[in-house]
């Protein structure tokens, strides 16, 4: 299907229609992982705040940075294929892994100072839920990066251009769910008390 | 038939009904021995007629998956199966096998059985649904890898299609996470944690590949539609399928021993299980809806659009409702599970099996696409009959199951296991009744076969 | 200064992040707080949604799930955090 003539028609969300059930659910997954989380709390404040202080709150900031500015990055190369741009697509896409990657080394380091400092799934439930729903959340980081890293490849290598780049904006929007649902988890977790 | 070894599923097929009717045969037993308690004791205690009835259902639909597999790859490939001989030679091993291990069952105390087939030399009887003699183990493990060779090769050499690929995933899986039940730890909570390996992500897991690959490839058959639509579908359904399934082996692992965190894990993945087939109620729907053609099989149209609605009731909805550990704790290890478990395993495998058979087998017996009108009328009669007669045997069984654990768990003045048991006999009655209907339907079915007349000229 | 409707979203976001770091590194608390900080969630995600997910030009049916989803799972947590002042 000629996707920027599908775009032009604004009927379809930018991508493969597969990848926007498969987002859904996704979305679907992680919207109950926060309603648990927030209901568990309400069961448990002063545990809940109390443990929540010893969260890392810049580094989540940061990240959330990176994945937002990796997003920004994504729209960029899409930008740049629907103007023919192969190349410049896949070195935007580049910056965005590159941006990923450095999500995935500060998150390492949360986790590992945790672990340091012995905490586990099973030292109480906030720390149940805060090391499952990051460490969830970091499993799409990487298979967001890995798609991304697919589709530059493809980019870099032709595959791609102003009449059919479907595999970039299908790659792009599961990106930016990843984004997305984190821009959701960082003040849930890291902030609301 | 496009591939003339393709014929080789006939005998699988074959089997598979006849041991259907054996696995039916045993339930009803069960089903009298429920509210009889001695009904053919000493003969067939009720542990050895449930070990009968459970594990001739898990055999005559690996029966079943093996023969729609022979019928499917040769097609989808679009290449002669790479040994028609061997899949006939393991067909025997397997019947033969499966046989004599349901005799044992029957004919010797299972102590003695265990003693004789040299369970100490490497103990892996004594489990629920694996409680097979480890010879039989081997002997299924053996037949599994001669199976999957050759349906390896055939679809190597041919050509490789979506479907084909899921189903041969599939199949893998399924004897892959069979060898757990070799694995028989002594501490009681990893025996239990690995059981799962084989159960959960069997059922849960590769079954409901090898399940999409067929419903997918009935459909594409029967309607004409693209496909590369269904494909799409496909991989859809399965990604769902893994996502929710493998983390939602946690709802197994609730009260076993294992860590608290496993309550949640297990509610949150597992309670996305129902989305796969939901999304298979909607993909049949739809790809009926869209057909480009009007199949003269009405009645294995009838199974392909049944199955993914049962299975959706049965695993989907029954499951959801004691999935949750908050609800699970109080329903565990009751009436309800038996409840979801029966129309779960319809609906998904049992109901599956019999659509590709109905589509399949006609072809195989040398029609153009379906049987008579009359063979296909009495088919779907059969239909209609097992399939409401499994919804009353769910909704009784469910009844059992809410009074049970109300009055065995729930209430203030709870009571003991055998006084709850007298106490919901009266749903045990009604489910028997329920049975015999189903038994009823199954003898239909098995009649339709010997239905002749004219086949209704197909139309393109 | 003649930026792309993606650069503005991106500043935006980034601000708004920024101002929730801020939020977290004081410690606040509260339904005023929270309240805002959903809100301003709710903002962020939508504007991801919009811009960088191209729901804005795409038929509503798409946008609206995905504004229903944050409609839904943002203020149940509001209900739940609510909740748990009791």
């Amino acid at each position: 299907m000629n996707s920027s003539v599908q775009h032009a028609n604004g009927r379809y969300p930018p991508g493969d229609f597969a990848i926007w059930i498969f987002i859904y659910a996704e979305l679907l997954a992680f919207g109950i992982f926060f309603l648990s989380y927030a209901f568990a709390r309400a069961n448990n404040v002063e545990l809940f705040n109390e443990s929540q202080l010893l969260l890392n709150r810049t580094a989540g900031a940061i990240n959330t940075l990176l994945l937002i500015t990796g997003s920004y990055f994504v729209v960029r190369a899409v930008a740049a294929i629907r103007d023919d741009k192969a190349q410049l697509c896949s070195r935007w896409l580049m910056a965005a892994i590159m941006m990923a990657c450095a999500f995935l080394a500060i998150k390492l380091v949360e986790f590992y100072t945790k672990y340091q400092e012995g905490i586990s799934l099973s030292t109480n439930t906030f720390y149940m839920f805060y090391l499952s729903m990051t460490f969830f959340h970091f499993m799409h980081v990487i298979l967001g990066a890995v798609i991304l890293a697919a589709v530059m490849l493809k980019a870099r290598n032709g595959a791609y251009s102003r009449e059919e780049h479907t595999g970039v904006e299908t790659g792009g929007s599961y990106w930016h769910m990843v984004d997305l649902v984190w821009i959701i988890l960082f003040p849930l977790v890291y902030i609301i008390r | 038939m496009q591939y003339q070894s393709q014929a080789v599923a006939k005998p699988y097929f074959i089997a598979a009904i006849g041991l259907f009717v054996g696995q039916i045969l045993f339930g009803v037993i069960l089903g009298l021995q429920y509210v009889i308690g001695d009904f053919l004791f000493p003969e067939i205690p009720f542990n050895v007629a449930r070990m009968v009835h459970t594990n001739l259902l898990i055999v005559w639909l690996l029966f079943g998956f093996m023969g729609a597999s022979y019928y499917m790859v040769p097609e989808e490939a679009e290449t002669e199966l790479h040994s028609p001989r061997l899949a006939l030679a393991l067909f025997w091993i397997f019947l033969v096998a499966g046989a004599l291990t349901v005799l044992g069952y029957l004919l010797v105390p299972y102590a003695t059985l265990a003693e004789i087939t040299g369970n100490d030399l490497l103990p892996t009887m004594g489990r629920e649904f694996l409680e097979q003699p480890t010879i039989t183990k081997i002997g299924i493990v053996v037949v599994a890898l001669g199976f999957l060779f050759n349906i390896s090769m055939t679809i190597l050499k041919g050509r490789k299609t979506v479907i084909s690929m899921v189903l041969l995933l599939g199949l893998w899986g399924l004897a892959l996470f069979f060898l757990f039940s070799f694995y028989n730890p002594t501490n009681l909570i990893l025996d239990k944690y690995y059981w799962w390996w084989v159960v959960h992500l069997w059922v849960e897991g590769v079954w409901e590949l090898i399940m999409g690959a067929i419903l997918a490839f009935v459909l594409i058959k029967m309607t004409g539609v693209d496909r590369e639509v269904i494909e799409k579908w496909l991989y859809v359904i399965i990604a769902m399928t893994l996502i929710t399934g493998i983390l939602g082996t946690g709802h197994h692992y609730y009260w076993i021993g294992t860590p608290e965190y496993w309550q949640w894990w297990g509610s949150i993945f597992s309670a996305l299980e129902p989305i796969p087939f939901f999304m298979m109620v909607i993909f049949a729907f739809n790809m009926v809806n869209r057909r480009r053609r009007e199949h003269p099989n009405k009645a294995a149209m009838l199974w392909a659009l049944g199955t993914p609605v049962m299975a959706f009731l049965g695993a989907g909805v029954w499951g959801f409702m004691h999935t949750l550990a908050p609800v699970n704790y109080f329903t565990h290890g009751t009436q309800i599970t038996a409840a979801h478990g029966h129309m779960a395993f319809y609906g998904a495998y049992v109901m599956v099996v019999l659509a590709m058979i109905s589509y399949a087998m006609p072809i195989l017996r040398g029609r153009a696409a379906a049987n008579s009108e009359k063979s296909q009328v009495m088919e779907m009669w059969s239909f209609w009959l097992m399939t409401v007669a499994m919804v009353f045997i769910t909704l009784f069984l469910t009844g059992a199951g809410v009074l049970q654990v109300w009055l065995q768990r729930i209430s203030e003045s709870a009571m003991p296991f055998m006084v709850v048991q007298d106490q919901i006999a009266i749903f045990y009655w009604m489910r028997e009744v329920a049975g015999v209907v189903f038994l009823a339907g199954l003898v239909l079915y098995i009649m339709s076969f010997f239905v002749g007349g004219e086949e209704k000229t197909a139309q393109a | 200064m003649n930026l792309r409707p993606c650069t503005w979203t991106w500043l935006v976001l980034m601000g708004l992040t920024l101002a929730l770091l801020a939020v977290g590194k004081a410690g606040l608390g509260g339904v005023g707080i929270v309240t805002l900080v959903l809100l301003s969630t709710l903002v962020k995600t939508q504007l991801v949604a919009d811009y960088f997910m191209g729901l804005k030009r795409a038929r509503l049916l798409w946008r609206a799930i995905v504004t229903t989803y944050l409609l839904l799972v943002i203020s149940m947590i509001g209900l739940a955090y609510w909740l748990s002042l009791f």
